[in-house]
């Protein structure tokens, strides 16, 4: 029993990284006040040229680098749109979406079935031979601990920099940020693009750490669990990370509940994490009715001088 | 005496209107300079061009003797300008100190509060550095903005309307504030519409008409009668208001209502307010002390924790917003905009928003519609190039006029009229008091919600005052002193 | 750099927007599909031929715009009062889901009206939780509405592997063929079917709906502004549930087409996108209820020529979601700049 619960969370870790890391990225994004419902197509190219790119060079991480690219180009797309032209963010986002899962079927198709180098986990020394916590959280890859180093370092940028202070008021009165001599859409488009190269990579996680295979749509939705996570987490990065790793959970529970022999058929478990996701959404609702925490102007465009 | 800035021959054009005909102006270093005008005189136009919000279509821009053309707000506060906007440019989730070292300081963040007490210190501005911006009154919100352009050194500091969401007290403390600036060398221009506060503060003051200087004038050589005349164009003694006084029946009462506001805090704690059939009663208060949610709880669109309304002995506090529309209440809401229009549909439309279940469930007879909307239209005034246009393109004085036409027509038992005239020019206001007061004439129960002490003053049979969500009194029209309702207004007691 | 309203709007760069979009995106794919090495021009003369060049091509066309047509009104009438119905996909499975359930247990004549009923309510439904939420906590419809297509389809295919699995398909995860009263009637000896007909009938009655009732007089308020039709006294939260309503049952109804007409048993993958192909399809048409037809029609023949590819090239079908989304997107980036200037 302790056996199952150790790999059981072990697994839930893997499976919620890719979450984390598009979490994070949309959460950086809608600080700033843009709304990239684009995330699904961006995770889907992450994964697709990851994959690609790692098969073609036979380097996991160039993969990677690939992955968060792939995010950025698509975040550029959804930044020319919403923040230079400053047209409705919701239907942008949403045709990303689209172009995302039809560049990726079209430009994927020849690596599907294929075989690429993934990336390892790496056992830390000492630490990975701790009682059940050393297989849970020592004896995980590279990008699991990243993840959660930059976690901390979005806290600290929100926080503690100047910068972060722009963020925050880009995406909760953009005028007030303006006036104050913030160049509101520089801060904005940094905040997508690198948004955007999180969710690519976390795109990139799960073809090349999590799955490790390429298929068309192979992301499932994850991408708007990710745009759920950040509501979750009320915009706050250190709850993203509990976020993603319950949602990892339900994730790899229907594999690791069959492999015991439980009968429950697999598609009904699958819709765990969907179902799992609209409540928590509606509890957080109802939870901070009134204290919603997203930020005011978030989805809004910012046009100078028009009130 | 040093020129401190210059514009010259300044233009600027928006679609449909020109903002800025020609405009001069010079501002003199040491001095408050006044900007007077009507609303849409072009004051603020004028201001936001130099301070880099808009760019002017003609003209040119002399600062500390240099030709300066500011592409943002950024290059002006570089050159030492500041302004305080009529809306606050704040960020409600941060702190004070935050919002005032916003855009400044080092990447990583040191404690600044030191350098911003000695300039609290210096001009006696009263505010809690560490204060979340959401918990702050309007006046300290204002200080706060204050602070930002002094912590930024500016030299010239630019105040829009500053004083009309201020009590009579707090204005007093402004300007108070604002002679010890200009005693230490910095400048300012004071926007303003008013003119007792014009002659009040400034050292000298151009006049603003339609987009053109009329006049630049020595504060001191002045007075009300003449800048009244030159702001307008013509000699205007607002009409006096004909009122039939007639004691009658009690239509609208509100009894211990309570409710909450959009973040869950109680706005209005155990209100009672009773108004009879022709009578009109004057809400004063600063906003946000619990209006907007009077207004929203009466229409019905917030929930009454606590409390009943009625409407002619009919509780109508838990019916909805369609029954008691039916029951005949109206509303000329606050947020023109927001709530009294769909600014994408048309004139006709707009005209039908509450009423168009009358012409044919399944079958709507539009034709019918736009002839009752064509006899709205003439007999409120509404001037439109079409029946057709999206309202969007009307005038605020048109639109106020299309939903005066909108409710006023349904006789209501009771109306709410929320900022009836706020933003419109003088022929607008007039009318729209007018019909308010004839719609009180013929019988209805109004409750007038207004920011403006004279206007309630000028229209009201009686005056409640309200702060932080409570009742401080309710007074007849003749036996209180605006200074005694700006006391209870500020808080204060009698 | 500034960018300043248009005084004077050219109404012919307007009209002309949505052309120019579509032959933008054409060259465009074009390009993605030189890069994959297919030759364009050949591909979209294939494409042309497949589909207007003979009567099954042609037949075709209208095959495949129905489902198009309803999921497009799926997603336009809840658009009209400002919401986003992304959840057609799995209204389309739900219905498809209850016709078949009777289809293979209650086989009668009455069995297609029954069918249709049944679908459209289960469609509804199935809307009807996204709709209540929105409603009654203002949960975000988007997310809300598109989860749910995940749980309808793994619904269908839990039944297809399952319970609802045939007696005669060599373990393929279908149910079994549809007795003869349960499928709609068809045409011409092509696939062209019963319910094709009825999809144009319910667009007409649509665009009376909004162009005549004061139902959707009041929608038109809410999708205008939510707050001034709350001040005059519309109900928005009803307002919210009945058109979402309405949009599941329409695509309910498609999905009950699709397998009583094209496919005659339950299966796993019934609809290739048809309701997300809903969305660019409703933007396409502006709200127009009339004008969904010809976007419809024009995505109809993008999927006609593009299973004419996936056969030819092998190209997966996906590139049909890549030319929606260029159309969208070139259309809002167009109009733009028709409505704005940039000025330096």
């Amino acid at each position: 029993m302790i056996e199952f619960i150790v790999s059981l969370l072990q697994a839930s870790i893997r499976a919620g990284t890719p979450l984390l890391y598009a979490t994070l990225g949309e959460m950086i994004t809608e600080k700033s006040g843009i709304l990239n419902l684009g995330v699904e197509g961006l995770m889907i190219m992450g994964a697709m040229s990851g994959f690609a790119l790692s098969f073609i060079t036979g380097n996991p991480w160039i993969g990677i680098l690939a992955g968060g690219f792939a995010g950025l180009i698509l975040a550029f797309i959804h930044g020319f749109f919403s923040i230079t032209l400053k047209v409705d963010q919701t239907v942008s986002g949403l045709m990303l979406v689209l172009l995302g899962l039809g560049l990726s079927g079209l430009i994927g198709k020849s690596y599907i079935g294929m075989v690429a180098n993934y990336i390892d986990p790496i056992a830390i020394p000492l630490l990975s031979s701790l009682p059940i916590l050393g297989k849970i959280l020592f004896t995980q890859d590279l990008l699991v601990y990243s993840s959660l180093l930059i976690t901390v370092f979005i806290w600290f940028i929100l926080h503690k920099t100047s910068f972060g202070l722009s963020i925050i008021a880009a995406g909760e009165n953009p005028e007030a940020a303006d006036t104050a001599g913030i160049n509101v859409d520089l801060v904005r488009y940094i905040c997508l693009l690198v948004g955007g190269f999180l969710i690519g990579v976390g795109g990139a996680y799960l073809s090349l750490a999590y799955a490790k295979l390429w298929t068309e749509g192979m992301t499932a939705g994850r991408g708007w669990i990710c745009l759920a996570l950040v509501i979750f987490s009320g915009w706050i990065p250190q709850r993203a990370v509990i976020g993603a790793y319950l949602f990892g959970g339900l994730d790899v529970l229907s594999f690791k509940l069959q492999a015991i022999g439980f009968t429950v058929p697999y598609q009904l478990l699958k819709m765990i994490p969907y179902i799992a996701t609209i409540l928590v959404l509606l509890l957080s609702l109802i939870k901070d009715k009134y204290r919603l925490k997203a930020p005011s102007a978030l989805g809004k465009p910012y046009f100078r001088g028009e009130r | 005496m040093d020129v401190i800035l210059e514009m010259r021959n300044i233009t600027k054009k928006f679609p449909g209107i020109v903002a800025n005909k020609k405009v001069n102006i010079k501002v003199f270093k040491g001095e408050i300079h006044g900007l007077l005008g009507e609303n849409g005189a072009g004051k603020t136009t004028l201001m936001n061009i130099l301070f880099g919000i808009y760019k002017q279509d003609d003209g040119e821009i002399i600062y500390k003797g240099e030709k300066v053309e500011f592409r943002s707000p950024k290059d002006a506060i570089k050159a030492g300008i500041g302004m305080v906007h009529q809306h606050f440019n704040l960020v409600e989730t941060l702190t004070v100190w935050q919002n005032v070292v916003l855009g400044r300081g080092e990447f990583i963040l040191k404690d600044e509060k030191k350098k911003l007490l000695d300039v609290i210190n210096k001009y006696g501005i009263k505010i809690n550095l560490d204060a979340r911006i959401s918990t702050l009154s309007v006046g300290e919100k204002q200080r706060v903005e204050i602070l930002k352009a002094l912590y930024r050194d500016v030299e010239l500091l630019i105040l829009d309307e500053p004083t009309a969401i201020l009590t009579p007290q707090e204005t007093r403390t402004l300007f108070e504030s604002l002679r010890k600036m200009v005693k230490s060398g910095l400048t300012v221009i004071f926007i303003t519409h008013k003119l007792k506060e014009a002659l009040d503060v400034t050292d000298r003051i151009t006049i603003l008409r339609n987009g053109e200087v009329v006049r630049v004038v020595e504060t001191a050589k002045t007075n009300e009668v003449e800048l009244a005349k030159m702001m307008v164009g013509k000699e205007v003694v607002l009409k006096p208001i004909k009122r039939q006084k007639k004691k009658g029946k009690k239509v609208l009462k509100i009894e211990n209502v309570t409710a909450l506001n959009d973040e869950g805090v109680e706005a209005l704690k155990s209100i009672n307010l009773v108004v009879n059939s022709g009578e009109i009663l004057g809400l004063a208060g600063v906003s946000g002390n619990g209006q907007k949610e009077l207004e929203e709880v009466i229409v019905g669109v917030r929930r009454i924790e606590k409390g009943k309304i009625y409407l002619d002995d009919i509780d109508i506090s838990r019916m909805s917003i369609k029954d008691r529309i039916k029951s005949g209440l109206s509303c000329i809401p606050e947020d023109r905009l927001g709530s009294g229009v769909a600014s994408k549909l048309s004139v006709v439309e707009n005209l039908m928003l509450r009423d168009f279940e009358n012409y044919g469930k399944f079958n709507l007879d539009f034709e019918k519609m736009r002839k009752k909307a064509k006899e709205l239209v003439e007999e409120f005034d509404v001037k439109t190039p079409s029946l057709d246009i999206p309202v969007s393109m009307l005038s605020g004085g048109n639109l106020q006029r299309l939903i005066l036409a909108r409710e006023l027509s349904r006789n209501p038992k009771a109306l709410i009229a929320s900022q009836p005239t706020r933003g419109l020019d003088i022929a607008g206001i007039e009318y729209v008091r007018k019909k308010i007061v004839d719609t009180a004439n013929s019988g209805t129960a109004v409750i007038l919600i207004s920011e403006d002490l004279d206007e309630i003053f000028h229209m009201a049979d009686r005056i409640a005052v309200i702060y932080e969500g409570q009742i401080k009194g309710v007074f007849d029209k003749d036996v209180v002193t605006k200074e005694n309702v700006g006391i209870l207004m500020a808080g204060g007691s009698l | 750099m500034r960018i300043e309203r248009r005084e004077e709007i050219s109404k012919i760069v307007l009209y002309s927007l949505p052309f120019l979009s579509i032959l933008a995106s054409l060259i465009f794919v074009g390009i993605l599909l030189w890069f994959v090495g297919v030759n364009p021009i050949e591909a979209y003369y294939i494409m042309l031929i497949r589909t207007f060049g003979s009567k099954l091509g042609l037949s075709e066309l209208f095959v495949k715009s129905t489902p198009l047509i309803l999921t497009g009104l799926a997603v336009a009438i809840p658009m009209r009062a400002g919401l986003w119905n992304i959840g057609a996909e799995g209204q389309l499975y739900m219905g498809a889901f209850i016709a078949s359930f009777v289809a293979l247990n209650f086989a009668s004549p009455f069995a297609i009206p029954i069918m249709f009923v049944l679908a459209a309510i289960f469609g509804a439904a199935w809307a009807f939780i996204p709709a209540i939420l929105k409603a009654k906590f203002e949960l975000n419809e988007i997310i809300s509405t598109l989860l749910l297509n995940y749980v309808a389809i793994y619904w269908v295919e839990y039944l297809v592997y399952g319970p609802m699995r045939g007696k005669n398909v060599y373990n393929f995860p279908y149910s079994d063929l549809f007795p003869e009263c349960a499928t709609l009637p068809r045409f011409f000896d092509t696939r062209l079917h019963l319910g094709v007909i009825i999809a144009f009938l319910i667009v007409f009655i649509m665009y009376l709906t909004f162009r005549k009732t004061s139902f959707g007089f009041s929608v038109n308020v809410v999708g205008a502004n939510p707050r001034a039709a709350e001040y005059a006294g519309i109900d928005r939260k009803k307002i919210i549930v009945y058109t979402m309503l309405i949009g599941g049952a329409i695509a309910g109804i498609a999905g009950m087409e699709e397998i009583s007409g094209i496919h005659h048993r339950l299966r796993a993958a019934i609809s290739p996108g048809y309701g997300y192909a809903g969305i660019p399809i409703s933007l396409l048409a502006k709200g127009n209820i009339l004008a969904i037809i010809l976007s419809a029609m024009l995505f109809g023949f993008l999927y006609v020529g593009g299973s004419a590819l996936q056969t030819t090239y092998s190209i997966p079908i996906a590139v049909v979601y890549i030319f929606q989304s260029l159309v969208v997107l070139f259309i809002i980036g167009g109009e733009f700049f028709v409505r704005y200037r940039v000025v330096r």
